[in-house]
Protein backbone atom coordinates (compact mmCIF):
# COMPACT_ATOMS: atom_id res chain seq x y z
CA UNK A 1 0.00 0.00 0.00
CA UNK A 2 1.05 3.37 -0.87
CA UNK A 3 1.62 5.77 1.66
CA UNK A 4 2.07 2.92 4.87
CA UNK A 5 3.58 4.45 6.92
CA UNK A 6 0.85 7.51 7.46
CA UNK A 7 -1.78 4.34 7.35
CA UNK A 8 0.36 3.10 10.58
CA UNK A 9 0.21 6.84 11.94
CA UNK A 10 -3.30 6.70 12.22
CA UNK A 11 -3.42 3.21 13.72
CA UNK A 12 -1.45 4.26 16.54
CA UNK A 13 -3.23 7.34 16.78
CA UNK A 14 -6.49 4.98 16.87
CA UNK A 15 -5.04 2.94 19.79
CA UNK A 16 -4.53 6.21 21.39
CA UNK A 17 -7.89 7.59 21.44
CA UNK A 18 -9.06 6.82 24.98
CA UNK A 19 -6.48 9.31 26.14
CA UNK A 20 -9.04 11.57 24.67
CA UNK A 21 -11.22 9.89 27.11
CA UNK A 22 -8.74 10.30 30.38
CA UNK A 23 -7.43 13.61 29.56
CA UNK A 24 -10.53 15.60 30.49
CA UNK A 25 -11.57 13.60 33.46
CA UNK A 26 -8.50 14.10 34.92
CA UNK A 27 -8.48 17.87 34.60
CA UNK A 28 -11.74 18.01 35.28
CA UNK A 29 -13.34 19.02 32.61
CA UNK A 30 -16.66 18.28 31.34
CA UNK A 31 -17.83 17.56 27.57
CA UNK A 32 -17.81 20.50 24.80
CA UNK A 33 -19.65 23.96 25.10
CA UNK A 34 -23.29 23.31 24.15
CA UNK A 35 -23.26 20.05 23.53
CA UNK A 36 -26.13 19.29 26.15
CA UNK A 37 -28.78 16.73 25.78
CA UNK A 38 -32.46 18.21 27.05
CA UNK A 39 -32.31 16.99 30.20
CA UNK A 40 -28.98 18.27 31.29
CA UNK A 41 -30.24 22.27 29.21
CA UNK A 42 -33.21 21.48 32.23
CA UNK A 43 -30.66 21.38 34.64
CA UNK A 44 -28.52 24.32 33.58
CA UNK A 45 -31.56 26.85 32.82
CA UNK A 46 -34.61 25.38 34.63
CA UNK A 47 -36.26 24.02 31.70
CA UNK A 48 -35.78 22.32 28.21
CA UNK A 49 -36.52 24.81 25.11
CA UNK A 50 -39.69 23.34 23.45
CA UNK A 51 -38.25 22.93 20.14
CA UNK A 52 -35.52 21.97 21.16
CA UNK A 53 -36.68 18.91 23.25
CA UNK A 54 -38.49 18.17 20.06
CA UNK A 55 -35.43 17.97 18.06
CA UNK A 56 -33.00 16.62 20.61
CA UNK A 57 -33.97 12.99 20.44
CA UNK A 58 -34.92 12.96 16.42
CA UNK A 59 -32.23 10.01 16.05
CA UNK A 60 -30.53 7.53 18.27
CA UNK A 61 -27.09 6.72 17.21
CA UNK A 62 -26.34 3.25 17.37
CA UNK A 63 -23.10 3.83 19.42
CA UNK A 64 -24.57 7.65 21.11
CA UNK A 65 -21.57 8.88 22.82
CA UNK A 66 -18.57 6.47 21.16
CA UNK A 67 -19.85 3.71 23.29
CA UNK A 68 -20.83 0.25 22.58
CA UNK A 69 -23.05 -1.68 24.90
CA UNK A 70 -21.71 -4.51 26.63
CA UNK A 71 -18.28 -2.91 27.26
CA UNK A 72 -16.88 -0.42 29.16
CA UNK A 73 -16.22 3.10 28.85
CA UNK A 74 -12.63 3.16 27.78
CA UNK A 75 -12.51 -0.08 25.48
CA UNK A 76 -16.08 0.98 23.81
CA UNK A 77 -14.46 4.17 22.90
CA UNK A 78 -11.85 2.66 21.55
CA UNK A 79 -14.09 0.37 19.43
CA UNK A 80 -15.84 3.51 18.49
CA UNK A 81 -12.59 4.66 17.09
CA UNK A 82 -11.98 1.61 15.11
CA UNK A 83 -15.79 1.29 13.79
CA UNK A 84 -16.04 4.82 12.62
CA UNK A 85 -12.52 4.92 11.26
CA UNK A 86 -13.79 1.78 9.33
CA UNK A 87 -16.89 3.49 8.03
CA UNK A 88 -14.83 6.49 7.18
CA UNK A 89 -12.36 4.71 5.09
CA UNK A 90 -14.79 2.51 3.68
CA UNK A 91 -17.12 6.10 2.46
CA UNK A 92 -14.29 8.39 1.52
CA UNK A 93 -12.72 5.45 -0.94
CA UNK A 94 -16.60 5.48 -2.51
CA UNK A 95 -16.90 9.22 -2.61
CA UNK A 96 -13.41 9.25 -3.53
CA UNK A 97 -13.81 7.15 -6.40
CA UNK A 98 -16.94 9.04 -7.66
CA UNK A 99 -15.81 12.40 -7.77
CA UNK A 100 -11.91 11.52 -8.73
CA UNK A 101 -11.30 12.29 -12.32
CA UNK A 102 -11.23 9.38 -14.53
CA UNK A 103 -7.27 9.27 -15.85
CA UNK A 104 -6.97 7.38 -19.61
CA UNK A 105 -5.30 3.65 -19.48
CA UNK A 106 -2.10 3.80 -20.69
CA UNK B 1 -18.37 22.81 18.13
CA UNK B 2 -20.95 19.27 16.93
CA UNK B 3 -24.32 21.29 17.14
CA UNK B 4 -26.73 18.84 18.52
CA UNK B 5 -30.29 18.11 17.05
CA UNK B 6 -32.61 21.19 18.81
CA UNK B 7 -30.17 23.83 19.40
CA UNK B 8 -30.52 25.31 15.89
CA UNK B 9 -34.39 26.49 14.58
CA UNK B 10 -35.16 24.87 11.12
CA UNK B 11 -34.69 28.63 9.35
CA UNK B 12 -31.29 28.28 10.57
CA UNK B 13 -30.72 24.54 9.94
CA UNK B 14 -32.57 24.61 6.73
CA UNK B 15 -30.48 27.81 5.10
CA UNK B 16 -27.19 26.02 5.94
CA UNK B 17 -28.21 22.53 4.26
CA UNK B 18 -29.32 25.07 1.34
CA UNK B 19 -25.67 26.47 1.46
CA UNK B 20 -24.12 23.07 1.91
CA UNK B 21 -25.45 21.19 -0.66
CA UNK B 22 -24.35 23.11 -3.69
CA UNK B 23 -21.26 23.44 -2.15
CA UNK B 24 -20.87 19.57 -1.92
CA UNK B 25 -21.97 19.39 -5.89
CA UNK B 26 -19.48 22.23 -6.31
CA UNK B 27 -16.56 20.42 -4.55
CA UNK B 28 -17.51 17.56 -6.70
CA UNK B 29 -17.09 19.06 -9.74
CA UNK B 30 -13.78 20.98 -8.93
CA UNK B 31 -12.33 17.61 -7.94
CA UNK B 32 -13.85 15.76 -10.99
CA UNK B 33 -10.68 17.95 -13.19
CA UNK B 34 -7.73 18.24 -9.79
CA UNK B 35 -8.24 14.90 -8.11
CA UNK B 36 -6.59 11.89 -9.00
CA UNK B 37 -7.29 8.28 -8.87
CA UNK B 38 -4.60 7.45 -7.19
CA UNK B 39 -5.05 10.41 -5.07
CA UNK B 40 -8.32 8.93 -3.30
CA UNK B 41 -6.63 7.00 -0.33
CA UNK B 42 -4.96 9.67 0.68
CA UNK B 43 -8.81 11.34 0.93
CA UNK B 44 -9.75 8.73 2.94
CA UNK B 45 -6.84 8.44 5.10
CA UNK B 46 -7.49 12.15 5.63
CA UNK B 47 -10.96 12.38 6.39
CA UNK B 48 -10.30 8.81 8.95
CA UNK B 49 -7.60 11.10 10.22
CA UNK B 50 -9.94 13.75 11.02
CA UNK B 51 -12.35 11.76 12.29
CA UNK B 52 -9.63 10.47 15.13
CA UNK B 53 -8.68 13.68 15.75
CA UNK B 54 -11.39 14.59 17.01
CA UNK B 55 -12.15 12.07 19.39
CA UNK B 56 -8.82 13.75 21.22
CA UNK B 57 -10.47 15.87 23.78
CA UNK B 58 -8.52 18.45 25.56
CA UNK B 59 -9.89 19.91 28.72
CA UNK B 60 -10.12 23.61 29.99
CA UNK B 61 -9.10 23.10 33.92
CA UNK B 62 -12.60 22.60 35.59
CA UNK B 63 -14.73 24.22 32.27
CA UNK B 64 -15.54 22.25 29.18
CA UNK B 65 -13.49 20.06 26.82
CA UNK B 66 -12.59 20.54 22.84
CA UNK B 67 -10.55 19.26 20.15
CA UNK B 68 -8.66 19.71 16.92
CA UNK B 69 -10.32 19.52 13.24
CA UNK B 70 -7.92 18.46 11.30
CA UNK B 71 -9.22 20.60 8.28
CA UNK B 72 -6.46 22.46 7.31
CA UNK B 73 -3.88 20.36 7.66
CA UNK B 74 -6.19 18.38 5.15
CA UNK B 75 -5.93 21.51 2.63
CA UNK B 76 -2.90 21.92 2.68
CA UNK B 77 -2.07 18.03 1.27
CA UNK B 78 -5.28 17.75 -0.63
CA UNK B 79 -6.73 21.10 -1.44
CA UNK B 80 -9.42 22.72 0.01
CA UNK B 81 -12.18 20.86 -2.26
CA UNK B 82 -11.22 17.58 -1.23
CA UNK B 83 -10.54 18.61 2.42
CA UNK B 84 -14.04 20.05 2.42
CA UNK B 85 -15.37 16.92 0.96
CA UNK B 86 -13.41 14.29 3.98
CA UNK B 87 -14.49 16.60 6.93
CA UNK B 88 -17.94 16.52 6.11
CA UNK B 89 -17.37 12.11 5.34
CA UNK B 90 -16.13 12.55 9.28
CA UNK B 91 -18.77 14.72 10.56
CA UNK B 92 -21.75 12.66 8.52
CA UNK B 93 -20.46 9.50 10.23
CA UNK B 94 -19.72 11.06 13.87
CA UNK B 95 -23.63 12.35 13.61
CA UNK B 96 -25.12 8.84 12.15
CA UNK B 97 -23.09 6.29 14.02
CA UNK B 98 -22.01 8.01 17.45
CA UNK B 99 -24.43 11.19 17.81
CA UNK B 100 -21.93 13.16 17.88
CA UNK B 101 -23.55 16.33 16.04
CA UNK B 102 -27.31 16.11 15.09
CA UNK B 103 -28.68 15.28 11.86
CA UNK B 104 -30.53 18.36 10.99
CA UNK B 105 -27.54 20.17 12.02
CA UNK B 106 -25.23 18.53 9.73
CA UNK B 107 -25.71 21.02 7.05
CA UNK B 108 -24.42 23.74 9.57
CA UNK B 109 -21.66 21.34 10.82
CA UNK B 110 -20.48 20.76 7.87
CA UNK B 111 -20.59 24.31 6.92
CA UNK B 112 -18.46 25.60 9.87
CA UNK B 113 -16.00 22.72 10.56
CA UNK B 114 -16.01 22.29 7.24
CA UNK B 115 -16.16 24.60 4.57
CA UNK B 116 -15.46 27.66 6.76
CA UNK B 117 -12.72 26.12 8.71
CA UNK B 118 -10.97 24.71 5.90
CA UNK B 119 -11.38 27.81 3.38
CA UNK B 120 -10.44 30.35 5.81
CA UNK B 121 -7.22 28.50 6.93
CA UNK B 122 -6.46 27.47 3.76
CA UNK B 123 -6.32 31.31 2.04
CA UNK B 124 -4.34 32.39 5.02
CA UNK B 125 -1.71 29.56 4.20
CA UNK B 126 -2.04 30.58 0.71
CA UNK B 127 -1.17 34.27 1.95
CA UNK B 128 1.23 34.19 4.25
CA UNK B 129 3.05 32.10 2.07
CA UNK B 130 3.37 34.64 -1.00
CA UNK B 131 6.73 34.90 -2.85
CA UNK B 132 8.71 32.63 0.20
CA UNK B 133 8.02 28.68 0.60
CA UNK B 134 10.98 28.31 2.60
CA UNK B 135 10.63 24.78 4.95
CA UNK B 136 10.22 26.39 7.99
CA UNK B 137 7.95 28.92 6.76
CA UNK B 138 5.45 26.96 5.46
CA UNK B 139 5.60 24.96 9.10
CA UNK B 140 4.71 28.11 10.93
CA UNK B 141 2.05 29.29 8.36
CA UNK B 142 0.72 25.96 8.70
CA UNK B 143 0.26 26.50 12.04
CA UNK B 144 -1.07 29.80 12.11
CA UNK B 145 -3.62 28.58 9.53
CA UNK B 146 -4.76 26.28 11.51
CA UNK B 147 -5.28 28.28 14.77
CA UNK B 148 -7.17 30.92 12.31
CA UNK B 149 -9.50 28.29 10.34
CA UNK B 150 -10.24 26.34 13.87
CA UNK B 151 -11.42 29.62 15.52
CA UNK B 152 -12.98 30.90 12.25
CA UNK B 153 -15.48 27.73 12.58
CA UNK B 154 -16.10 28.49 16.22
CA UNK B 155 -17.21 31.95 15.74
CA UNK B 156 -19.42 31.12 13.22
CA UNK B 157 -20.78 27.61 15.25
CA UNK B 158 -21.21 30.59 18.00
CA UNK B 159 -23.00 33.00 16.09
CA UNK B 160 -25.34 30.56 14.50
CA UNK B 161 -26.33 28.93 18.12
CA UNK B 162 -26.66 32.85 19.36
CA UNK B 163 -29.20 34.17 17.08
CA UNK B 164 -31.83 31.38 18.16
CA UNK B 165 -33.46 33.49 20.69
CA UNK B 166 -33.52 36.47 18.75
CA UNK B 167 -35.31 34.89 15.48
CA UNK B 168 -37.62 32.06 17.30
CA UNK B 169 -39.92 31.95 20.66
CA UNK B 170 -42.40 29.54 21.86
CA UNK B 171 -45.81 31.08 22.32
CA UNK B 172 -44.89 31.83 26.46
CA UNK B 173 -41.88 34.13 24.89
CA UNK B 174 -39.46 31.73 25.93
CA UNK B 175 -36.38 30.77 23.56
CA UNK B 176 -37.83 27.69 21.51
CA UNK B 177 -33.92 26.31 20.00
CA UNK B 178 -30.50 27.20 21.63
CA UNK B 179 -31.53 28.99 24.85
CA UNK B 180 -28.18 30.86 24.97
CA UNK B 181 -27.76 34.41 23.48
CA UNK B 182 -24.84 36.19 21.56
CA UNK B 183 -23.61 37.17 24.83
CA UNK B 184 -23.28 34.01 26.08
CA UNK B 185 -22.30 31.80 23.05
CA UNK B 186 -19.71 34.05 21.58
CA UNK B 187 -17.47 34.23 24.90
CA UNK B 188 -17.95 30.40 26.28
CA UNK B 189 -16.84 28.80 22.40
CA UNK B 190 -14.12 31.38 21.65
CA UNK B 191 -12.76 31.55 25.11
CA UNK B 192 -11.83 27.70 25.13
CA UNK B 193 -10.74 27.94 20.90
CA UNK B 194 -8.65 31.19 21.15
CA UNK B 195 -6.69 29.89 24.35
CA UNK B 196 -6.83 26.07 24.28
CA UNK B 197 -7.85 23.81 21.65
CA UNK B 198 -6.80 26.72 18.44
CA UNK B 199 -3.11 26.25 19.84
CA UNK B 200 -3.82 22.33 19.78
CA UNK B 201 -4.80 22.68 16.21
CA UNK B 202 -1.62 24.53 15.61
CA UNK B 203 0.43 22.43 17.27
CA UNK B 204 -1.02 19.63 15.41
CA UNK B 205 -0.81 21.02 11.96
CA UNK B 206 2.53 22.16 12.33
CA UNK B 207 4.17 19.10 13.97
CA UNK B 208 2.43 17.05 10.76
CA UNK B 209 3.64 19.37 8.18
CA UNK B 210 6.94 19.40 9.60
CA UNK B 211 7.06 15.39 9.45
CA UNK B 212 5.23 15.37 5.55
CA UNK B 213 8.09 17.98 4.67
CA UNK B 214 10.61 15.35 5.79
CA UNK B 215 8.90 11.97 5.09
CA UNK B 216 6.64 12.84 1.97
CA UNK B 217 7.71 16.49 0.78
CA UNK B 218 5.73 15.33 -2.30
CA UNK B 219 2.75 15.86 -0.51
CA UNK B 220 3.05 19.31 1.02
CA UNK B 221 1.64 21.87 -1.67
CA UNK B 222 3.68 25.14 -1.67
Amino acid sequence: MKNKKLWLILLMLIILTPFGLILPKLFGAGGAWGEWGAQEIQKIIGYAPLGLKRLNELWRAPFSGYGVRGTGELSGYLISALIGSVLVVVIGFLVGRMVARRDKKR
Amino acid sequence: MHIPDGYLGPETYGGLWAVAAPLWYWASRNLKKTLAVSEVPLLALGAALSFILMMFNFPIIGGTSGHATGAVLLSIVLGPWAAFLALSIALTVQALAFGDGGITSLGANCMNMGFAGVFSGYLLYRLLLKGNASNRRIVIAAGAAGYFGINVAALLTAVELGIQPLISAAPDGRPLYNPFPLSVTVPAIMLGHLTVFGFVEAAFTSIAVAYLLKAHPGLIKR
